[in-house]
């Protein structure tokens, strides 16, 4: 030991180096775990590991060094005191231990579990969450979509970031969820299987009550008995450039409210009553149901018709009326503040109204959100008659059992499916949950008051503080408004002439187009009121330069819509196109001088006229007093090509409208109901 | 008794058959029940060693042309009677295939085989979803490597099979490229900055139709059009290994987000379908889109519809990103080798032949591309088998999907002109959907 090291090889070292290279190397590994610390997101890559470990093998080491001496000194003191606290505690046997016991699961348990948790989503990420499956009618996806991601942040929230349970959110129209829901093969299609379904539902989310009221709770898929989740009004958003104020509509009824809009000139817009069940009870509203001095549904209609041909609104959902309106804003399309669509004043939800003055996604052709939210010079303001019901959101669980039929390969729900169901449907009773649908502007059902901060607030043009009746309207109300409305609404008298030449035998991804036309067709006619007509012709027929007539034109009964569709099945695509002759000899058709129909020919064509030995101008020409012709293309032939557009050059009454396979149907919905609506 | 035939007598014994001949009797009747009895047995008995029963494949829409999928299946089902499948087709929309999937997976059994798509194996196999393959049992050089990778996890351990393959490519128009740009050789552009420049040129010339078409709407085929761009740009936001890279490569990032907003401006949001019909009218000049568009654009039978001039070319600057489904077996099903076996039969190389020849899904096994019936059809062939080899997986991560949304999002802003600038916060909400986890606003 001549060297003096015996005893610690630093002995011979300055006091203060040791202590210096031990201070540097604790830095060093303390300042890189702060690193990786203060970063956004646990460690992840090679280089974060790499400071983590490192800075800790290194602090580890120099506290150590450092802390060996003074533990020398230390501990001994320490286990002496430690051994008379032991025997002080000893002899009172049991009070103090179990006080000890409890105050070191205060202070070390949550946080010992939450450092716990992070380590292991730190070390091993995320795990798979609990795959949940929401089904709910188009017009409320946005709604159904916003709530599902707000529920998901909730449930990360409690988890570190990570979310315990996946919303999927799948839009289906009630009817058919209803008709599932009481199948004995549950969610099941024979003929396709779950490609038009989509995913078995563990949820059912609906606008209106109606919707779930076919649905018994006993013997069907749902889980327990529906319940009322948010509500909200049906107001008239009023645009900026209407006569009528507020005050003319707030404290009063609906059907004064009406007459004042339409005798004061206003035009009126209001959601298809087919198409959801806002619809339906907005008409109901409109009719005066509960109300004396009810209105006359053909009244009704007929003003309501009539706005329509001025303003062209579109047909359709709540929302896409009010996409139309965002689009037709004169900052954001080529539209003017005097263009009908910005004066036509629209029967809407409060959440719609609120929704569109935000700026927030719409849905179908608004998708996005408009930053800034509308213009306020377009601004919607919402008015709520003294009389007005609100659509009552309802949500429910569903279970389903695996059928043991061959064929039928559903499954069964698990104990985990529905424990996550239940989770989400407390979650919206919560605080948390309410304050988010209030986010979505609907008011939580049972809210005496309203959160604050939510989409419920004058600068959207809606009025927190307004009170309406909770209750929603009776499913047979309802079913009784549709049957006035189809009776009331004015005839129309449709013929649709389908190309099958060889060009119709086209793939597309969905079947050939002939197949695509066949299920659009066969889809468009459920559009026709009892007093409606209807035909269905195709060519070429047995003529090569004509049409064959498969179901000729008279009363759309549900005979003879049955008849259509049968004979959608037997056509097949061979041959030309005798495009222009089956036009003129369309409009000859349909054109019968009754004064009382709207009438016109629908053809639905891929290619361009080939053999009718016509031109465009001599079909335009021909056309009836009163009738329209519209011209739907598919496939290679387009409006701009020469013969289309030459046509649509010839006359206004005649129409040329684009589609493709996606959007046929929609197109020819569009098309025939402006006919049989008398548009 | 006139008996032309000399009378037999009980006491007469036949005349002695050479041995020779009840030897070959007997052996073309033992031949012949042989060869009955193979032929008969794969209709009344199970094949050795797989389970009997039915198997269920739970799959997306058949989008092939002629639905050859599904004729595959009834395919096996003919020659398989012990095991017959079940198809369970969901809807073509890639979220609901996956939450169905994913659901079904979580409550156990039903399900035998999965159809994947490549961005969901690395996410079910890491659930635990899938049984694991032996390599040994798969000759994995028939495969094309880059889409055999897409069915390995991040440890190289192989969870599915190749049911086919997928690479995005450029679709043109010669006469519409001779006429707007003057091009008489109708050359398709190289580069992205070309094709930019030419989508901007055939604008400024007043042309009505979309200059150029692609799938800008809200769902995984804006990611996959986005991660091609940025990687054209030559960036990346993940790299092979599974971590976000996209800090280092902002500037490229920004680029193609730049570029993805001139290529779709002026559209709403477009699906492959909806491309293709843009594309097949006639209107659009350029498209991205899938090989098998290129059947649906070509099947026009009508007299004297002359054949569109139609071009088909690999994306500009070499930026494939691969897509494609994956056959993988469940590991909670009851009959584990039968499920194999009909994963083999659907990913052997005559499946792979139809579905890319008839049905227009690229073929992951090498030796489609060498059918000569497969070039006549497809005159892009080689050139997408080049291309399929330089491709890129799309990001192997657990968390696919959310890592996906926290792309699009931004991706989506870009190309409907509401953004013009990353948001500050992009690589950290990349980070957390690559993790899994939800970024807390």
């Amino acid at each position: 030991m001549a060297d003096g090291r015996g005893r610690g090889g630093h002995e011979n070292h300055p006091r203060w180096l040791v202590g210096f290279v031990l201070l540097v190397l604790f830095l060093l590994g303390v300042g890189g775990i702060i690193l990786v610390a203060l970063a956004p997101t646990p460690p992840e890559t090679f280089w974060d590991w790499t400071l983590l470990v490192a800075g800790a093998v290194l602090s580890t080491a120099a506290t150590a060094a450092w802390a060996r001496g003074v533990l020398l000194r230390v501990v001994p003191r320490v286990t002496g005191t430690l051994r008379r606290v032991l025997a002080w505690v000893a002899r009172r046997r049991v009070l103090v231990p179990a006080a000890i016991v409890v105050a070191l699961g205060i202070l070390l348990g949550a946080p010992g579990l939450d450092l716990a948790g992070q380590l292991r989503i730190a070390v091993g990420g995320c795990s798979e969450p609990q795959e949940l499956r929401l089904v709910t009618a188009s017009d409320n996806d946005v709604t159904a979509r916003d709530l599902a991601r707000r529920y998901e942040a909730y449930s990360a929230g409690r988890n570190h970031g990570c979310p315990v349970t996946e919303v999927g959110v799948f839009a289906l129209d009630s009817g058919t969820v209803a008709a599932h829901a009481t199948n004995p093969e549950g969610w099941w299609d024979p003929a396709t299987g779950l490609v038009d379904l989509g995913p078995q539902p563990d949820l059912w989310f609906t606008s209106t009550s109606a919707e779930m009221a076919p649905v018994a709770h006993e013997g069907s898929a749902l889980a327990e008995a529906p319940r009322t989740i948010a509500t909200t009004p049906i107001v008239v958003g009023l645009p900026p450039s209407s006569a009528v104020g507020t005050d003319q509509i707030d404290a009063h009824r609906w059907v004064d409210v009406f007459r004042t809009l339409v005798f004061g000139g206003e035009l009126v817009a209001r959601p298809d009553p087919e198409s959801a069940g806002a619809g339906a009870l907005m008409t109901a509203l409109l009719y005066g149901q509960r109300a004396p001095g009810a209105l006359d549904p053909g009244q009704v209609e007929g003003a309501l018709a009539g706005a329509r041909a001025q303003g062209g609104f579109p047909t359709g959902s709540s929302s896409a009326q009010l996409c139309a309106y965002r689009r037709s804003s004169p900052s954001i399309g080529a539209a003017t503040s005097g263009t009908p669509v910005a004066r036509t004043a629209v029967i809407a939800t409060e959440q719609d109204i609120a929704r569109l003055d935000r700026g927030d996604p719409l849905g179908g052709a608004c998708p996005d959100s408009l930053p800034g939210g509308m213009p306020r010079e377009t601004r919607l303001e919402a008015a709520y008659p003294s009389d007005t019901r609100g659509l009552d959101f309802q949500i429910v669980r569903m279970s389903w059992t695996a059928s043991s039929r061959p064929g039928v390969a559903t499954a069964s729900s698990t104990g985990e499916q529905d424990a996550a169901a239940k989770d989400f449907e407390d979650w919206l009773g919560s605080g948390e949950g309410r304050a988010a649908l209030v986010a979505e502007g609907l008011r939580p059902a049972g809210a005496a008051t309203l959160p604050r901060g939510g989409l419920i607030d004058p600068r959207y043009g809606v009025d927190p503080t307004s009170e309406f009746d909770l209750a929603g309207v009776p499913a047979d109300v309802l079913a009784g408004t549709l049957e006035q409305y189809r009776s009331a609404r004015p005839r129309g008298r449709v013929l649709i002439a389908m190309d099958t030449s060889g060009s119709m035998d086209a793939a597309t991804s969905a079947g050939t187009r002939l197949d695509v036309v066949r299920s659009a067709v066969s889809s468009t006619v459920r559009l026709a009121g009892p007093r409606d007509e209807v035909g269905l012709w195709v060519f070429p027929g047995g003529n090569p330069a004509g049409h064959q007539e498969l179901v000729p034109l008279d009363t759309a009964t549900p005979e003879r819509l049955d008849q259509l569709r049968r004979s959608l099945a037997m056509a097949r695509a061979a041959g030309n196109t005798p495009l222009y002759r089956t036009m003129l000899d369309g409009l000859g058709a349909v054109g019968s001088g009754d004064p009382s129909l709207t009438s016109g020919a629908v053809v639905i064509t891929d290619g361009e006229d080939t053999n009718s030995g016509l031109t465009p101008q001599a079909v335009a020409a021909s056309l009836p007093a009163g009738a329209r012709l519209t011209v739907v293309t598919l496939g290679e032939t387009r409006c701009n090509g020469p013969g289309l557009s030459a046509l649509t050059a010839t006359s206004s009454r005649v129409e040329c409208l684009d589609a493709d396979p996606a959007s046929l149907g929609a197109v020819l919905d569009s098309t025939v109901d402006a006919v049989w609506s008398g548009r | 008794m006139t008996n032309a035939e000399p009378h037999r007598g009980d006491g007469d014994l036949p005349r002695a058959v050479p041995w020779r001949s009840y030897a070959l009797i007997t052996g073309m009747a033992v031949v012949l029940v042989a060869l009955l009895i193979a032929a008969a047995v794969p209709f009344v008995a199970p094949e050795a060693g797989l389970e009997p029963g039915p198997l269920v494949l739970i799959t997306g829409r058949d989008d092939s042309v002629g639905r050859q999928r599904i004729e595959l299946v009834r395919e096996w089902n003919v020659i398989h009677k012990a095991n017959p499948v079940q198809i369970v087709e969901l809807p073509p929309v890639a979220d609901a295939q996956r939450s169905e999937m994913v659901a079904r997976a979580q409550a156990g059994g039903g399900v035998d085989v999965f159809n994947l798509d490549v961005t969901w194996t690395a996410e079910f196999a890491e659930a635990g979803y899938l049984a694991p393959i032996d390599e040994r049992t798969v000759e994995a050089g028939d495969f094309l490597g880059r889409p055999l990778d897409s069915c390995r996890d991040a440890d190289g351990r192989l969870w599915a099979l190749p049911f086919n393959t997928d690479l995005g490519l450029l679709y043109y128009r010669r006469d519409l490229l001779q006429r707007l740009l003057n091009r008489p050789n109708a050359d398709p552009p190289r580069t992205w900055n070309d094709l930019q420049s030419d989508v901007e040129e055939i604008r400024r010339t007043g042309y009505r139709g979309p200059a150029y078409v692609g799938q800008f709407d809200d769902y995984e085929g804006l990611t996959v059009n986005a991660l091609e761009l940025v990687r054209g740009a030559g960036g990346e936001i993940v790299d092979a290994g599974g971590a976000v890279t996209a800090g280092s490569h902002l500037d490229q990032i920004e680029t193609a987000f730049d570029r993805l907003g001139v290529l779709s401006f002026g559209l709403e949001g477009q699906t492959e379908d909806e491309s293709t019909e843009a594309f097949r009218s006639g209107g659009a000049v350029f498209m991205r889109n899938w090989p098998r568009a290129f059947l649906a654009l070509s099947a026009t039978r009508e007299a004297g519809q002359p054949d569109r001039e139609i071009g088909v070319t690999t994306l500009p600057d070499g930026s494939g990103i691969l897509g494609g489904q994956n056959l993988a077996v469940s590991s909670r099903s009851e009959r584990p080798r039968a499920a194999r076996a009909l994963v083999d039969f659907l990913t052997s190389d005559r499946s792979a032949q139809i579905l890319f020849d008839r049905g227009g899904l690229p073929a992951a096994r090498s030796v489609v591309f060498e059918d000569p019936e497969v070039q006549r059809r497809y005159p892009f062939a080689a050139e997408l088998r080049a291309g399929l080899d330089d491709a890129l997986p799309r990001p192997s991560l657990v968390h696919y999907a959310r890592f996906s949304e926290a792309v699009r999002q931004p991706a989506r802003e870009y190309a409907n002109g509401s953004r013009r600038s990353l948001p500050p916060d992009f690589v950290a909400r990349v980070q957390d959907g690559a993790a899994g986890r939800i970024a807390s606003d």
